[in-house]
């Protein structure tokens, strides 16, 4: 087995930097020739190898989409896909579901056992090199400081131990949330009881990603968390971006839940809302969309201040609140996965957000891109469950990001992140409410008034301050 | 203590039935078969006793005894740092000595029985500041809550003293870490409500300025958002325990500090004064002495569906001020007349708790019927009177309205206790007689002449004037004076809605004939509207100031006219009293481990029959148990006693290499050694010989429980015998080993011998001779003074207690061989026999004679005996706050809201905080608190030393941490709960506990310090309600009046600290110590403000209308205080009002009785329709706002978030495991949270909105609600048709 610093310092001795995801690659297929293979092939002038150094891995980028609708189809999550809660075993079917989707997506770059294997015959494996996916039960950090990890599979559990000495996997290990899916190498200890690992593979982007472009000229303004009827609502920042919206070329306005204050979301909301009811925060919300240009395509979502449940998936605001909404707006759930000329956006109100950060070592509500990122290498939007996102356990698992988009949209936080990750651009759009109360109590000033235009051709965003 | 000769003969009779006790328990627990050879509770007769036996600081009784003698407790208690400093207890190390300093002081302060001094302080450690220098950190938590403010801002005071005289630095904070504090006690406000909050220039003044890093155990759940992950700063988590010293202790107590500081004349505490001076400090946001009374909403804030609200804050109908004491109230108690309480719905049974505007927060309802009873309109159109419990139930069912709820009787001492400033009382007889009234008038014509000589209106003659305008009086003047007649019955007026109005709000009887009002006694209601008898207005109309109602009134009929409205107070049902045996979840009868195989009953029957393989014996099972070594023949064994007949003693050994190390830490291995092995036991074998011990046939007991495991340290395992014989007494044994009875706690000064069901002659023999005037006792009316340690216990109780005894007798004889003891076979042969009081998340019990019985279901005692319990030591300023559950509403989030709450949500209580509701067991699954369940207390901490005893904690989480001697260990919890570390040791080892989905970490620590055997445990738990019920403690009245009892025998035989379990709070209601002598200057100090005067003199009413202060009066009320370190402290009291039966009114409250919260609405909801002085509609939006709203987005908060558990072996689970069933044993595994439980109240919720006029926002909200649960599990089915439908 290779370590990092070895991989690196290979590299250096040929003359070369090397990018971590290449390092990785070579981890997980544990090949040490390939990296004199690489360098081989490297061209004199490259100051850093990076994935698309490796020899065989091109990039590989969807040339062609099929379309239903040429400019806005709504892939997944659309208005009223999401269903109720059938029975409890409908949690059996969701984990299952999150774990067989991740899985899947890790195995093509390990063969792993399952941890009944492991747990039943622990000689057998004794000192060998062994494999496993499975989903985080429990995490934890020893006495010592290791991180002590609970893997299940759907055939059985065993704790892995991840040495704080060893710095390249121990990094990574402080960063598992519970209810990821992992793969895991490593040596099983003498009683079979405890896998010590060596490498932590996660589902993770391809490294040879490469987004889909729209071969159309288009753009896409992406908001959220608008909060009509607050009374911290930036009614002139709305009114001069819908004014500049009318003379953009923007043929898209994404909006990523909390498109009113809503009722009763914390106690004594009553006292900071300027509408207190909720079918006219609506009405409100409405007008100011109907006040837009008509040609361009609108899709909002909810979010945790809208109406619906809370639990995610959220369903599409229902139909007695958007009677006056235009016609050129289209409801959808959250998380939905939306095809704007082809280029695909997962938008996401964002409310894991709250978990991930407090989970997340050196994780801040400043630096939602980071979080993102963390998403994406997940392939989750949503990891840990029976913290502050509800989720509403169904047969299948909606918060898997699956398949990749090419922006990831998201919101909650009130401060504006962009990241690009393997390809894909995330964007966290800030918000039209200055700060609250809530938010001066807890020591974080958001961004507001920020709308973010992509060109769907270059995915290159761009940000517009109305403030 | 200087006593009567008789009080003497009283002690020592007591002393003497104790000393019995205690040889024959002695002589029983030396045969072997109990984890140790003696009787593990100490015997305490005094404070400094109390702490040196709490603490196990050997040698510190003494010497606090010396400081008392010349100094105030207060001092004592910094000065006692000198002797730390000096080693003269044996102390080695800096931290060790800072830490005993601070736990005796704090020992000292809370009077030696709460938790706070052994829990509350997590443990103090030594950090380095920016300049190298070391400074001392104080970890609280939070059970330092039950220190009360004063308390824990000295323990800081303490702290600094000690350090100074040890040459460590102060505490120079980084900039950063003042900005943390001020967030993090903002935030823990947000959940807990503290009772003040501190200004932010505050914090940044006390944070900045204090030479003592306060720090603390996290104890909520919730982590901080911002300034995360400080360097000096251990945890993100809230630190309850930190910001209840710094806002509620050195905030809100400066003065006090102040004037410490100044005695001591300690440097670096200036900044204090500034404190005082600067801020709006020092004042709770209480009504300012002086200022006008006006209304209180708090009481009401929490509204919990299914408890009433009987009056609105000051509103005209509601609860009259009484001012006065009975022989059952004072001290948190309230008098009202047994009719009112029947006219109110029988929601108020006798010890029900009532939640009221002021001057207090609650108070426990006692029935005294010499006050007025309520005021009500028939259906009839009747309005009258009604001060007899027997005519009340009978009209009972015919009240139309409940125009005035009567009177409330509430003592002086209770404005004093609350430092609530007097208000003119309603007037009374009494007061009428000081202002020269001689006798009551026989009629109104007498009243007339009196009043015509210059003597106030007799207040019997006296209407409502002053709650009528005067433009009313005048149009009913007017009215009778045109239309009425005067005939045979009385005065007949028309019957108009607007004069009937006026007569109903005068609360004129009256009644209807025909389309007439008839007043039958008219005569001083035409004097006061200034008409003749013919009905003629008087000249004096002509003059008449219309400004005010009474001074037109008095002007109109010449008399002397005062208030008969006096001041209203606002009240509603608080929670219901309680009466019954403690039971644990599933209750055991015997401490017996059975493991699995006893079934979810832990059957021992189940167990004998279960077969691990088809054709093998059955009755093998496989336990867990401590491992145990007979010192004569070396047998292991698991039993307390060797076959050999040697008592044998526990084997600790390293878990990890197995040696055996007769101490708490393996050397080598550095970890905490065990005592445990996993051993295979025939359990038919030993039941069916531990059955032919004790001679019972196999068929005589149906059903044993044993326990599933051992969480104890030493895991020592009781004789079966034991369960046996409470298992046919029907008895099931707490974690400690003891059988024990909760009741709510009532105060009693006198009792009459016909309403305890005693005969006269015993209670002669018991040495009550003399009733209160001096008089031979020879008829069971006359009243005698109850002595302090003498209790009532209701009757249930009385007949648990025959079981009991009767119990400890067989014990005696068929497991001991001894002779029995009580010989009892019904109640009344246990009167005069001793019982041990325990107050909730104390560990001191107090000793107790039984001398009767009440018929209701309350334990009257006397109000010594309860301070002596209590936890909350200083009275006055000193709170012991239990939350309510709110939290838990918010915690698990809405749950705990919910939940606890029932009611009221953070913030609104402050004391209280949070407020479970008892009964409502639906939300338990948060906590404590709610229900009677509740898991969330936090409780306390104990410290402990001594010798070979063991300390153990359960968290409710279920960590245990043991401590034995050697071992010291600390184990905190707080709210929450959550780390355990040992003292001495190095802190740092943490246990992580996953709770709630969230990993949260339990730290432990062990160590040991210096002397031989100190051991110290530090738990902060999480109990049940107690804590969090907190409402009722705020002003040292705390809710947690319920109390339990044990007989005294069968806690001397029985308790072991053995048995305790290892988590954090384990040693929570134990009784660890015995105080047998109740000294009323080392109780609470609660107990010093009740008044035994037998009237008060006419200053005392003059204050009231004057609004003055009670202090200001003090010197013409005879209270307890005052008659300190005399005889006359325990004896010789009086009442101002008579009451002729402790028991009278309703036994058992109507919420109790309705079983679904949709009954008990409907109920609460006619009755707020019937009353006069409450709001329904507001009630209804109240009850929706704080209870059901908050459970139904709790709940489906909950239902998203929600662990599944195992059905089989109860196992939980943070989320459904993939393989879809427990991975441990394979069970089913299913959700916690169902589709029922968030929908419970939706179909009432909206109903409420329909009926009601709720506002729109409400209304909405239910809606919005509504829509989301659909959502989330789909539409309701279509309703099954039934055969019913077609035909």
């Amino acid at each position: 087995m290779l370590a990092n610093g070895e991989i690196v310092r290979r590299f250096l001795e040929l003359k070369h930097q090397v990018h971590p995801d290449v390092v990785s690659y070579i981890r997980e297929q544990n090949d040490p020739s390939l990296i004199d293979r690489i360098a081989a092939g490297v061209p004199d002038d490259t100051l850093v190898i990076s994935a698309e150094h490796i020899p065989g891995l091109k990039k590989v980028r969807d040339g062609t989409r099929f379309l239903v609708d040429p400019e806005l189809e709504v892939i997944l999550g659309g208005a009223g896909t999401t269903g109720s809660v059938t029975g409890h075993e409908d949690a059996v079917h969701y984990f299952r579901d999150r774990y067989n989707n991740l899985s899947s997506m890790i195995r093509g770059r390990m063969t792993a056992m399952p941890i009944e294997a492991l747990a039943k015959s622990p000689h057998r494996y004794r000192d060998e090199e062994c494999t496993i996916i499975g989903m985080v039960a429990d995490t934890r950090t020893t006495a010592r400081g290791h991180r002590l990890v609970e893997l299940e599979d759907p055939t059985g559990t065993i704790r892995v131990l991840f040495n704080k000495g060893r710095d390249d996997s121990f990094a990574e290990a402080e960063r598992i949330l519970p209810d990821e899916v992992l793969g895991v190498k490593g040596k099983l200890s003498n009683d079979g009881g405890l896998l010590f690992a060596d490498q932590l593979s996660r589902p993770d982007i391809p490294i040879n990603h490469a987004p889909f472009r729209s071969d159309r000229p288009g753009k896409a303004v992406l908001i959220s968390d608008v909060h009509v009827g607050s009374n911290t609502f930036l009614e002139e920042a709305w009114n001069r971006f819908a004014d500049w919206l009318q003379d953009s070329d923007a043929a898209y306005l994404l909006i990523a839940g909390d498109l009113v204050d809503g009722i009763g979301i914390y106690p004594g909301q009553e006292n900071e809302l300027t509408i207190k009811n909720i079918y006219e925060q609506y009405d409100v919300f409405a007008e100011m969309l109907r006040d837009l240009p008509s040609r361009i395509r609108i899709v909002a979502a909810p979010g945790n201040h809208d109406v619906v449940r809370m639990a995610e998936p959220q369903p599409a605001i229902p139909p007695e609140f958007t009677e006056k909404f235009p016609e050129n707006c289209t409801l959808v759930e959250n998380p939905c996965l939306l095809n704007l000329q082809g280029v695909r956006v997962l938008m996401y109100h964002g409310r894991s957000f709250d978990d991930m950060i407090g989970l997340i070592p050196g994780a801040s509500y400043e630096r939602p891109g980071e979080i993102m990122d963390e998403m994406l290498k997940r392939r989750l939007l949503a990891s840990p469950y029976g913290m502050r996102t509800p989720i509403a356990a169904m047969k299948t698992d909606r918060l898997v990001i699956d398949p990749l988009p090419e922006i990831l949209l998201t919101g909650h936080v009130h401060i504006c992140g962009v990241t690009r990750y393997r390809g894909v651009l995330g964007v966290n759009s800030g918000t039209w409410q200055s700060q609250t109360s809530f938010q001066k109590q807890m020591n974080i000033y958001p961004t507001p008034a920020r709308a973010f235009v992509v060109d769907l051709q270059t995915l290159q965003p761009e940000v517009m301050d109305f403030s | 203590m200087e006593v009567s000769p008789a009080t003497a003969r009283y002690f020592e009779e007591l002393l003497t039935g104790l000393a019995s006790a205690m040889e024959l328990a002695a002589a029983a627990r030396a045969r072997g078969l109990d984890p140790t050879t003696g009787v593990e509770i100490p015997i305490a007769s005094d404070l400094a006793d109390r702490v040196e036996a709490l603490l196990g600081y050997t040698g510190i009784a003494a010497r606090i005894r010396e400081l008392e003698q010349e100094m105030s407790r207060e001092e004592a208690a910094l000065r006692i740092g000198d002797d730390f400093v000096a080693r003269k207890f044996g102390e080695t190390t800096p931290e060790e000595i800072l830490d005993h300093a601070i736990r005796a002081a704090m020992a000292l302060l809370t009077e030696g029985v709460v938790a706070a001094p052994t829990e509350g302080i997590a443990k103090v450690s030594l950090g380095k500041n920016d300049d190298g220098t070391d400074y001392l950190k104080i970890y609280y938590a939070g059970p330092i809550r039950s220190a009360g403010g004063t308390a824990q801002a000295l323990s800081v005071l303490v702290g600094d003293y000690v350090r100074q005289a040890l040459g460590i630095g102060r505490y120079i904070p980084r900039p950063e870490e003042v900005e943390r504090y001020i967030e993090e006690i903002r935030q823990y406000n947000s959940i807990m409500s503290l009772q003040y909050l501190p200004s932010e220039k505050e914090l940044r003044m006390i944070i900045e300025n204090c030479p003592v890093c306060i720090d603390g155990e996290p104890t909520e759940r919730e982590e901080v958002s911002g300034y995360r992950n400080l360097e000096r700063v251990e945890t993100n988590t809230v630190r309850g325990g930190m910001a209840l010293v710094v806002a509620e202790g050195l905030a809100l107590k400066a003065p006090k500090v102040l004037k410490n500081v100044r005695k001591m004349k300690m440097e670096g505490w200036d900044w204090i004064e500034e404190l005082i001076s600067g801020g709006a400090s020092a004042k709770s946001d209480d009504d300012d002495p002086g200022a006008a009374i006006k209304p209180k909403d708090k009481y009401i804030r929490d509204l919990i569906g299914g408890r009433p609200v009987f009056s609105y804050p000051m509103r005209k109908g509601g609860f009259r001020l009484r001012l006065g004491r009975s022989r059952n109230t004072g001290f948190a108690a309230a008098g009202l007349n047994p009719a009112t309480m029947h006219i109110l719905g029988d929601f108020l049974a006798v010890g029900t708790q009532m939640k009221i505007e002021r001057p207090g927060k609650a108070a426990g309802i006692v029935p005294v019927d010499s006050i007025q009873g309520p005021t009500v309109k028939l259906r009839s159109g009747e309005v009258l009177r009604v001060d007899d419990a027997a005519e009340a139930r009978r009209i009972a069912g015919q009240v139309a309205e409940i125009l005035d709820t009567g009177e409330v009787l509430i003592s002086f001492g209770e404005f004093m206790e609350n430092n609530h400033p007097l208000m003119p009382p309603c007037y009374c007889e009494e007061w009428w007689r000081l202002e020269g009234g001689t006798r009551r008038p026989e009629n109104e014509l007498e009243a007339i002449e009196f009043a015509l000589e210059g003597v106030p209106l007799h207040p019997e003659y006296t209407y409502l004037w002053d709650d009528v305008a005067p433009a009313d009086i005048a149009l009913l003047a007017d009215r009778v004076s045109a239309e009425g007649r005067v005939g045979d019955g009385g005065l007949a007026v028309p019957n108009t809605p607007e004069v009937k109005a006026i007569l109903e709000e005068l609360l004129v009887p009256h009644h209807l004939s025909g389309d007439q009002i008839v007043v039958p006694e008219y005569l001083v209601l035409l004097a006061c509207l200034g008409l003749t008898l013919q009905l003629e207005k008087r000249p004096a109309w002509q003059d008449a100031p219309l400004e005010n109602s009474l001074d037109l009134v008095m002007h109109l009929s010449g008399f002397m006219v005062r208030s008969r409205a006096g001041t209203r107070v606002g009240g509603r049902m608080g929670r219901p009293g309680k009466s019954k045996p403690r039971e644990m979840r599933p209750p055991p009868h015997s401490l017996f481990p059975i493991g699995d195989e006893g079934g979810s009953r832990r059957s021992f029957q189940a167990a004998c029959a279960s077969k691990p393989r088809s054709n093998t014996d059955g009755g093998i099972i496989e336990v867990e148990v401590g491992e145990r070594r007979c010192p004569a023949c070396g047998t292991f064994t698991y039993k307390n006693l060797c076959e050999c007949g040697t008592h044998t003693v526990p084997v600790l050994r390293c878990p990890k290499c197995g040696q055996e190390i007769g101490k708490d830490q393996c050397p080598r291995c550095n970890v905490p050694t065990v005592c445990l092995q996993k051993i295979t036991i025939n359990v038919k074998n030993e039941y069916a010989a531990a059955l032919e011990n004790v001679g019972v046939r196999d068929s005589a007991v149906t059903l044993l429980k044993g326990v599933k495991g051992l969480i104890s340290r030493e895991r020592p395992v009781e004789p079966i015998e034991k369960g046996i014989l409470r298992a046919l007494q029907n008895l099931y044994v707490f974690k400690d080993g003891t059988v024990r009875y909760d009741m709510i706690d009532l105060p009693l000064t006198h009792f009459r011998p016909d309403e305890i069901s005693v005969p006269i002659e015993r209670l002669r023999e018991l040495g009550y001779t003399h009733d209160i005037y001096g008089r031979e006792l020879t008829e069971s009316s006359q009243v005698l003074e109850l002595r302090h340690q003498d209790i009532l216990v209701s009757e249930d109780c009385g007949e648990w207690l025959v079981r009991v005894a009767k119990f400890v007798d067989d014990l005696l004889v068929k497991v001991y061989g001894l002779e029995p003891f009580y010989r009892a076979e019904k109640p009344l042969d246990l009167v005069g026999h001793l019982l041990m009081g325990l107050a909730p998340h104390t560990s001191a019990g107090v000793l107790a004679r039984l001398i009767g019985f009440s018929k209701a279901p309350v334990g009257y005692g006397h109000p010594f005996f309860h301070a002596a319990k209590r936890r909350n030591c200083f009275a006055g300023d000193t709170e012991i706050t239990v939350s309510d559950g709110r939290q838990w509403i918010s915690m698990p989030i809405r749950r705990f809201v919910v939940e606890n709450f029932d009611v009221s949500k953070p913030g609104l209580d402050h004391m209280g905080t949070f407020y479970s509701d008892p009964m409502q067991p639906f939300y338990v699954r948060s906590i404590d608190t709610q229900g009677v369940t509740s898991l969330k207390k936090v409780t306390s901490v104990s410290v402990h030393r001594a010798p070979a005893h063991l300390i153990q904690f359960a968290t409710r989480r279920g960590k245990v941490l043991t401590v034995t001697p050697d071992h010291a260990m600390l184990v905190w919890d707080t709210g929450y709960l959550r780390k355990i570390r040992a003292l001495e040791v190095k802190i740092g080892d943490r246990v992580p506990a996953e709770e709630g989905g969230l990993v949260i970490s339990d730290e432990v620590v062990a160590r040991e310090t210096v002397q031989a055997l100190d051991d110290r445990v530090y738990c902060l738990t999480v109990a049940e309600n107690h804590t969090l019920v907190a409402n009722g403690i705020f002003c040292g009245q705390c809710d947690g009046d319920e109390d339990c009892v044990m007989l005294l025998l069968d806690g001397l035989i029985n308790f072991s600290r053995a048995y305790l379990p290892e988590t954090r709070g384990g040693t929570m209601d134990a009784p660890l110590v015995l105080t047998t002598r109740i000294d009323p200057a080392e109780v609470d100090k609660e107990c010093l403000n009740v008044d035994v005067c037998d009237h008060y003199p006419l200053e005392v009413y003059e204050g009231c209308l004057a609004y003055a202060h009670p202090k200001d009066l003090d010197k013409y009320v005879d209270r307890v205080e005052r008659r300190l370190g005399t005889p006359a402290q325990v004896e010789g009291f009086f009442f101002t009002h008579p009451t002729s039966d402790i028991s009278a009114g309703p036994l058992e409250s109507t919420y109790t009785k309705l079983g679904t919260m949709l009954e008990k609405l409907e109920a609460e909801l006619d009755l707020a329709e019937k009353i006069r002085a409450v709001d329904t509609d507001d009630v209804a939006e109240r009850v929706l706002n704080t209870h059901f709203i908050r459970d139904l987005q709790g709940n489906l908060n909950a239902f998203s978030k929600q662990k599944v558990r195992c059905t089989k072996c109860n196992a939980k689970y943070r989320r459904m495991p993939i393989a879809g069933k427990c991975t441990r044993c394979g069970g089913n595994v299913i959700p916690t949270v169902h589709e029922g439980s968030v929908k419970k109240y939706l179909e009432m919720s909206r109903d409420i909105c329909k009926t009601y006029a709720v506002s729109e926002y409400t209304k909405q909200r239910v809606e919005v609600l509504c829509m989301q649960i659909e959502s989330t599990f789909g539409e309701p089915p279509e309703r099954q048709l039934g055969l019913a439908d077609f035909m």
